[in-house]
């Protein structure tokens, strides 16, 4: 059955899967390679374009903003990814449990996400403020010393890192939740029957279920958290002065605040290059996961 | 027996409660903030407990009466890279599960890497184009680009649920006699129906917030409900918060409807019975 | 590969028969306040006058919400082929040597079709807008800084002010900075330290006459003046009369505080002056006063207010616009005495001093003499160069280190100094 199916459907599965390949060439790869040409020349408002070879990137390499963002950039996401998928798993496995209010609580629980992000983080940024802020109140009232987010650094880069988990746990949590939901629940019963116990039940059923899951939401999820934009701009623009600046802040100063667009195609490129460095343990896994087994 | 039941119930809803305050505080400020007097949206420390007025909204009719033309806006536009997003990444997540060659995981995985590149870079050789092409002010043009740009996590999406439908659903459709349509239509999509959900939402969040592409590829005719907050956050001559947290709940809220309606289709172990006899 | 070309081609033959249809359009890009100052208000409508004289059916106004989105539309815009916008306002910060190549000098159009009255426009405006000596832009709307200070504090505290120079200034900020009843705490003087700070501090360095970039392009960061400013910031700081959260205060936010009253005194543009005395937004409406920057004892014989900075929109003609001619007329109606009248009275900040003699308009604007005052000695923030945007960033981190006080405030300014001067021309 399975020989007959590859070899018959092979045309109809590049008839379901062109016009996704066509339209993100056209859309996307086209002005990325466009960009490409770009990262080579020095180009901005004002002056025709000029090539340049490699000096762009020589010279990013050289800004210590460049290196100072590059490096907190490889922190934040590994931080704030991992932390949403403890959080994301966790709410997602509770949320399996019977309960009332069920469909209202997963409502609120994707609100963050849902709500505009200039608005969330308009928000938090009003309970966290240094002087009248609640949860300095609150840190007051148990005697911990306060959050100084908007002078100390370290500070700021744990409250970016909290406020990115908040915004981007139900992305996370909705993949894995719907995916639990797959698992067919007679598998679960008959393991019962066995005598599993619930720790056995986890790990030899509902997580090799879920992996592919897993999987995709964190590949993903590296990828949009790498971007991270608004919410560093928004609260502190990379502040104080400009130490937690991530790559996307660097990113668009160059493209939108100096116009040095060669420049910035560059740095765009080398940031594609870390993303697929930093992916390419979880492409492979993801690869014998769900495309090798098939074969 | 008992007592270790309520404790247990008692446990989960404490947890419940925790897990939505922090979830839906700062939510909770927003939509409270939108109902009170504007003076005292920022005072400390915050009441909870107040005397709420429509003041905020009235003056958000008036002085922003574009935003409501642009919440259509958003509307359409989301609603169509929704339905462009969930269709295409439909079929070409079935095609990823059901067959297997090397051009095709190849294909997949160009899915994946072409989404690492940052959008905004992007806009710079596209905006001529665009023009060029008079897809400008289009709403058709956001719904391309929206779709673009979530097709790959929907593919990938749906090609990860329906692995989980066991094969010999459709083996055994084949046997008696049913053709490609109708197993997509009887068989997969109804036990697909939750990554379509999770891909729907996904696409439907992003395209109802997105400012980038709106701001850069409309003007007028498709300008989107998040530029209009953005212009109430710009403002010259003073933010009026009030109206501005008015226009989040307002624009907050239909997505939150979606998302509590949407979970209709997620029935737990949705293959549980179809494998079964 | 014919096919493909021929379809390319049909393409781009429909899309250029669809943009010459709309030819006759007249597009006008730029930040809401503009449309709702030239369109309505107690002064009436000022475009719906040109539209009659011009035969154009109406304005097309394509608004967005920062200068920096409309700057960003609009110089990717006038890079194009050609362009649908006729009229662009754009923040005089945004034009930089580079605009030489996007928009139309305006020279010839001044010979011959002037603006009435030319030389009414303030100096500080009019000439800022110059490159190689042409005229690239021509100033709408001034946002020129004041003090403002919140009377009922004064009062509480038994002050009598407000400062008559910078010294009494910096005297009064320890007795202004206290915690309310309600436990909100004031801070005695605030400016933003996010965004754009070097505009903010320069404000506060003119009281010493102290710029960042001096007008002929000097590095100024550790010269007198700015340094008296960054050490008197890190100064407050040091003591506690000067808040943590200064690094992530922008102008709006700031504007809050003042309506909060969590601020007695603040550096902002005039107009602010009836925000925050809005009984509808205000907790002290009515309460806030404003009045020039007080200068520097050392400087009052030369300078009797502090030359404040100012900054203004001003309307631009695309290089590669359709109807330059009519955007001139556009530019040319909007700009003459009685439309700058007519929207200064629809709340728009006039760039003429003609207009501040007008009694109608002195009604509406109590504070006339004190923004007029400001005006006659106002300079732009930092003159233009094609790096400027770098130097603010620059700025940024540099004084907000030494506020704080992780670097010395003479060693942070003299490497600031140093790298900027990198970067002028």
């Amino acid at each position: 059955m399975k020989r007959q199916s590859i070899r018959s459907g092979s045309r109809l599965a590049y008839f379901f899967v062109g016009p996704v390949q066509i339209v993100l060439t056209l859309i996307i790869l086209v002005p990325i390679i466009m960009t490409l040409i770009l990262s080579f020349q020095n180009y901005t408002y004002g002056k025709p374009a000029s090539f340049v070879g490699l000096d762009n990137y020589v010279r990013i390499f050289a800004d210590r903003n460049f290196k100072r963002a590059l490096i907190n950039n490889i922190i934040f996401v590994n931080l704030v990814v991992y932390g949403e998928l403890l959080l994301g798993f966790g709410m997602a496995v509770f949320f399996k449990r019977k309960m009332a209010l069920k469909k209202f609580s997963i409502a609120v629980v994707m609100a963050p996400y849902a709500v505009s992000t200039v608005l969330g983080a308009l928000m938090w940024r009003f309970m966290l403020e240094p002087d009248i802020g609640m949860l300095n109140g609150f840190l007051r009232a148990l005697s911990f010393g306060q959050l100084e987010w908007t002078t100390r650094p370290f500070h700021t880069f744990i409250v970016l890192i909290f406020l990115s988990i908040w915004l981007n746990v139900p992305f996370t949590f909705l993949t894995l939740y719907n995916s639990l939901l797959g698992v067919p629940n007679d598998l679960f019963e008959a393991a019962r029957v066995d005598g599993a116990s619930a720790g056995q039940v986890f790990r030899f059923i509902t997580l090799p279920t879920i992996m592919p899951a897993i999987l995709i939401s964190l590949m993903f999820r590296y990828i949009f958290a790498f971007r991270t934009f608004d919410i560093v701009w928004i609260l502190i623009q990379g502040g104080p002065f400009r130490s937690t600046e991530l790559l996307s802040l660097y990113l668009y100063r160059q493209a939108f605040s100096y116009f040095n667009f060669g420049i910035a195609s560059a740095v765009a490129w080398i940031m594609v290059l870390v993303t697929i460095l930093m992916g390419a343990y979880y492409f492979r896994v993801l690869y014998k996961r769900m495309f090798k087994n098939e074969y | 027996m008992n007592t270790k039941k309520t404790t247990k119930a008692g446990g989960k809803y404490l947890l419940l409660a925790l897990i939505l305050l922090w979830s839906g505080a700062p939510i909770l400020m927003v939509i409270l903030s939108s109902f009170k007097d504007a003076r005292f949206i920022f005072e400390f420390p915050p009441k909870i407990f107040f005397k709420p007025t429509f003041e905020n909204y009235s003056y958000l009719a008036e002085t922003w009466p574009e935003f409501f033309s642009s919440l259509w806006n958003s509307t359409l536009v989301t609603i169509g890279s929704a339905l462009l997003t969930v269709v295409v990444s439909f079929f070409a997540g079935y095609a990823y599960s059901r067959f297997h060659s090397r051009r095709l995981t190849m294909s997949a995985f160009f899915l994946l890497v072409i989404r690492m590149f940052p959008p905004i870079i992007i806009t710079i050789p596209l905006y001529p184009i665009i023009r060029a092409l008079n897809l400008f002010d289009k709403h058709i043009t956001l719904v391309l680009f929206y779709s673009a740009f979530y097709v790959s996590l929907g593919t990938w999406l749906m090609k990860s649920f329906m692995d989980q439908i066991p094969k010999e659903l459709e083996e055994a459709a084949y046997m008696d006699g049913a053709t490609m349509p109708q197993i997509l239509g009887k068989i997969i999509f109804p036990l697909a129906l939750h990554g379509i959900m999770a891909t729907a939402t996904f696409v439907i969040i992003y395209a109802w917030k997105e400012y980038l592409f709106a701001m850069l590829f409309t003007t007028t005719k498709a300008k989107t409900a998040p530029l209009i907050i953005g212009e109430m956050l710009g403002s010259v001559t003073g933010v009026q918060w009030g109206s501005l947290f008015a226009a989040a709940t307002i624009q907050l809220i239909p997505i939150l409807v979606y998302i509590y309606f949407a979970q209709n289709v997620l029935i737990e172990g949705a293959t549980v019975g179809s494998v079964k006899g | 590969m014919k096919r493909l070309s021929i379809l390319i081609l049909a393409v781009l033959l429909f899309g250029s028969i669809a943009l010459v249809g709309a030819q006759s359009r007249f597009v006008v890009l730029g930040h809401k306040v503009h449309q709702q100052v030239s369109t309505g208000g107690p002064g009436g409508d000022i475009v719906s006058e040109w539209l009659k004289k011009a035969g154009v059916s109406s304005v097309e106004w394509q608004t967005l919400g920062s200068n920096n989105d409309i700057r960003d539309k609009l110089f990717r815009e006038a890079t194009l082929s050609s362009t649908d916008i006729s009229v662009g306002f754009v923040l005089n910060t945004s034009l930089t040597p580079a605009v030489k190549e996007m928009f139309e000098p305006l020279d010839s159009f001044l010979a011959s079709a002037p603006i009435e009255d030319f030389q009414d426009i303030f100096p500080g405006l009019r000439d800022a807008a110059k490159f190689d000596g042409k005229t690239y832009a021509i100033p709408f709307r001034h946002a020129t800084s004041a003090l403002h200070y919140n009377e009922a504090f004064f009062e509480e505290k038994g002050i009598k002010g407000p400062p008559k120079n910078i010294e009494e200034l910096l005297e009064f900020i320890p007795k202004l900075t206290f915690t309310r009843a309600d436990g909100t705490p004031v801070y005695g003087f605030v400016i933003p330290g996010k965004g754009e700070m070097y505009a903010n501090t320069v404000d506060l360095a003119r009281a010493w006459d102290g710029d960042f970039v001096s007008m002929d392009y000097k590095s100024s960061a550790n010269k007198y003046g700015m340094v008296k400013a960054i050490s008197t910031l890190a100064d407050l700081y040091k003591k506690g009369y000067y808040p943590k959260a200064f690094t992530s205060i922008a102008n709006n936010d700031l504007n809050t505080w003042m309506q909060q009253g969590r601020v007695a005194m603040t550096i902002s543009s005039t107009g602010r002056n009836t925000f925050y005395n809005d009984p509808k937004q205000s907790l002290y409406p009515g309460k806030i006063k404003t009045i020039p920057i007080p200068a520097s004892k050392e400087i009052q014989s030369k300078y009797p207010v502090a030359p404040a900075k100012t900054e203004f929109w001003c309307m631009v003609i695309p290089k590669n616009a359709k109807n330059k001619a009519q955007a001139w007329d556009f530019i040319r109606s909007l700009s003459t005495k009685d439309a700058t009248l007519k929207a200064a009275l629809n709340g728009n900040g006039p760039v003429r001093a003609s207009t501040y003699n007008d009694a109608s308009f002195q009604k509406m604007v109590p504070y006339w003499k004190a923004e007029k005052d400001i005006l006659d000695v106002a300079r732009v923030a930092m003159p233009a160069f094609d790096n400027a945007t770098q130097a603010a960033d620059l700025f940024n981190e540099y004084a907000q280190a030494a506020i704080i006080g992780n670097m010395k405030v003479q060693d942070a300014m003299d490497r600031l100094a140093e790298e900027v001067e990198r970067l002028l021309p």
